[in-house]
């Protein structure tokens, strides 16, 4: 289990994180989303040691994750990670060797799924291929917690399926804690069970994803004669966006609750839409924005 | 096995390339100057021409700490090794263990070179002797080493790294020179003759360290390099060089004899708490310009007390801290530094001269 207490940390002079708080359930897949310089990849780096907390603790199964004993379950795939022009699958691999057991048949299955050669050297593999190495070498690794910082970027419709499909599978069989940030809300969406909104240099929200898509509603509706957005009111809107004699709008409420007060406004057309978690993250940093 | 012993046999292996050029290189040279010096019949037939190797040692003992440390001031690369289960301190000696291994196999390999070229003619040289200069040529290496490792390892950038190792090269110097003058004021007297000075003040860098102990060891422990003067004839002789060991001498190695463990001992130490968020930025650890600007112009001001140096040292002070700086965001600090830099000097200088 991760524990993040009271966790603060500033970059160049500037506070990045503040008070940041969070509890990650063994066998989680959690995913960390927020706008650019939210923090997500600084949070990452604390949680695998690259950086150490200016305030708080990080606790690791109850152990500072500044221990090396702590780190031998921990692994980071960082955004942009480092090679020479002479760096290939392999040598890498061999970097790692050293501090980890690693699962030889898989990575050996992985290298011939993903297709790539772990002889070349990968400064002439494209920003997909780099990607899948890497995340190939973390899941032949096999670690009780895998820190994955933006590693669904650059990789196509059908890796992303793959790695998808792989990571599922370690958390399932291994029971490994899987943290990804992302900016592509709906491949969170897709797998984790649960998520972490990083706004405002805190958590502002978090816990299960799909308890999170239940508490909101989607409707469209449509007036004949035309209406105001003033007639919503009373309800308890997150957003609209009104095209002519349609609107489409968010809720925060049970669906047929909220359906039976819309009925009451006789619009000539109803229906649900469904939501999903990029739409809902965005109306909230959006909101918290106009505070 | 240990993950200590595993990580450096990996990092061993993976510079393995690395050492195996730079000794054949060096090896190289070695070759080719200890042959063509000894090789010609030259007037004279000093250990002199051994000088190679002292070069070489010098060289090596600055290049292999930077190549050592290098990768640790690259961001990216940060991130892919501090999550590591290594504890940073046991990566940092392991990054500077490897590296003086390599730097002593490096000199090994150039020394058993000049042996064989040496062994191969037949001078009058106690060749087997030249592993016992080896021996302090490694000590003297240990010092150039342990020295350019802690303060390019204190730097967030190469290019900080490597301007602070180019200022401390010569600031023991320039401090010497400075103190020499200023006593020389109080006393009314030539401390030292133009010829020692440089001697006694070069103490204070690691540089003249192993030339100290290349000067004084070689001539008194490896006796047979003769003078040969060519005539009608050759003549031969197995004469001792002689040699003035200055208590500088004496005293500048048992100085650094006390520093380097204590630089050795700070770079693993420090190296626990490096914030790798800070690689790339600004280089504000108090071992670099922060000292060295204002050290350095009260150095040379206390010398050189003419308006021309004055306008000198404040162009050199205002250009380091737009380096420092990168750019004229000044501190207030930094515009403390640089008054302090140019008035202290006349301060100390008339301190000196009114006692």
């Amino acid at each position: 289990m991760i524990k993040i207490s009271a966790l603060s940390h500033g970059l160049g002079g500037k506070e990045v994180l503040k008070d940041v708080n969070l509890s990650v359930p063994e066998g989680t897949i959690m995913g960390i989303v927020g706008v650019n310089g939210a923090g997500k990849s600084t949070l990452l780096r604390l949680l695998s040691g690259v950086y150490f907390a200016d305030e708080g603790k990080i606790e690791i199964d109850g152990a500072s994750v500044e221990k090396e004993k702590t780190r031998k379950n921990i692994f980071f795939l960082p955004d942009d990670p480092y090679f020479t022009h002479t760096t290939t699958i392999k040598s890498i691999l061999s970097m790692y060797m050293p501090h980890y057991n690693i699962d030889m048949d898989r990575y050996n299955r992985l290298m011939e799924l993903f297709s790539l050669d772990d002889k070349a050297p990968i400064r002439n593999f494209s920003k997909g291929m780099r990607r899948q190495a890497y995340i190939a070498i973390a899941l032949a690794i096999r670690p009780k917690y895998l820190f994955l910082d933006e590693s669904f970027d650059g990789l196509d419709p059908l890796a992303r399926c793959t790695v998808r499909d792989e990571l599922a599978a370690m958390a399932d069989e291994h029971g490994s804690t899987i943290i990804i940030s992302s900016h592509s809300l709906n491949e969170l969406e897709s797998f984790c069970d649960k998520y972490a909104v990083i706004d405002n240099k805190s958590i502002s929200s978090s816990g299960d994803i799909s308890e999170r898509i239940n508490k909101y509603c989607k409707f469209m509706l449509g007036f004949a004669n035309g209406f105001s957005e003033e007639i919503f009111g009373s309800l308890p809107v997150i957003s609209i966006k009104s095209s002519g004699k349609f609107v489409n709008a968010v809720f925060d409420g049970e669906a047929s609750e909220i359906e039976k007060i819309l009925l009451g406004l006789s619009p000539t057309v109803i229906e649900q839409l469904p939501i999903d978690f990029e739409e809902i993250f965005i109306n909230e940093v959006s909101k918290e924005a106009k505070k | 096995m240990t993950s200590f012993k595993k990580y450096f046999l990996y990092h061993f292996r993976s510079t393995f390339l690395r050492f195996a050029i730079i000794a054949i290189l060096c090896a190289l040279l070695t070759l080719v100057s200890v042959w063509y010096t000894y090789g010609n019949n030259y007037e004279y037939y000093s250990s002199e021409n051994l000088s190679i190797l002292q070069t070489i040692a010098i060289i090596i003992s600055t290049i292999i700490p930077i190549l050592e440390f290098l990768p640790f001031k690259n961001k990216r690369n940060m991130d892919t090794v501090l999550f590591l289960p290594l504890e940073r301190r046991k990566m940092a000696a392991i990054h500077f263990a490897n590296g003086f291994l390599h730097t002593v196999l490096v000199n090994l390999v150039c020394f058993i070179v000049a042996f064989f070229v040496l062994s191969s003619h037949s001078y009058p040289f106690y060749t087997w002797n030249l592993f016992l200069l080896f021996a302090f040529t490694i000590f003297g290496c240990l010092i150039i080493y342990a020295a350019t490792a802690f303060i390019f390892e204190r730097a967030n950038t190469t290019a900080d790294g490597i301007i602070w190792l180019i200022f401390y090269a010569f600031i023991g110097l320039a401090v010497f020179y400075a103190a020499e003058d200023l006593y020389g004021n109080m006393i009314d007297e030539v401390v030292y003759s133009d010829s020692t000075d440089l001697i006694v003040g070069g103490c204070l860098s690691p540089y003249f360290i192993l030339s100290s102990l290349w000067y004084t060891v070689k001539a008194r422990l490896i006796p047979g390099f003769t003078f040969v003067t060519k005539g009608n004839s050759v003549t031969l002789t197995r004469d001792m060089e002689s040699a003035t060991i200055y208590k500088s001498d004496i005293t500048g190695i048992v100085l650094w004899s006390v520093i380097t463990p204590l630089l050795i001992f700070g770079l693993i130490w420090l190296f626990k708490n490096k914030r790798a968020e800070n690689i790339g930025s600004i280089s504000s650890s108090p071992f670099g310009y922060k000292v060295l600007l204002p050290l350095l112009a009260v150095s040379y001001l206390c010398s050189y007390t003419d308006i021309e140096t004055y306008v000198i040292m404040l162009i050199v002070m205002v250009t380091g801290y737009i380096i420092y700086r990168r750019g004229l965001r000044f501190k207030p600090i930094d515009y403390i530094s640089i008054a302090l830099g140019l008035i202290l000097p006349s301060i100390l200088v008339s301190i000196s001269q009114s006692i």
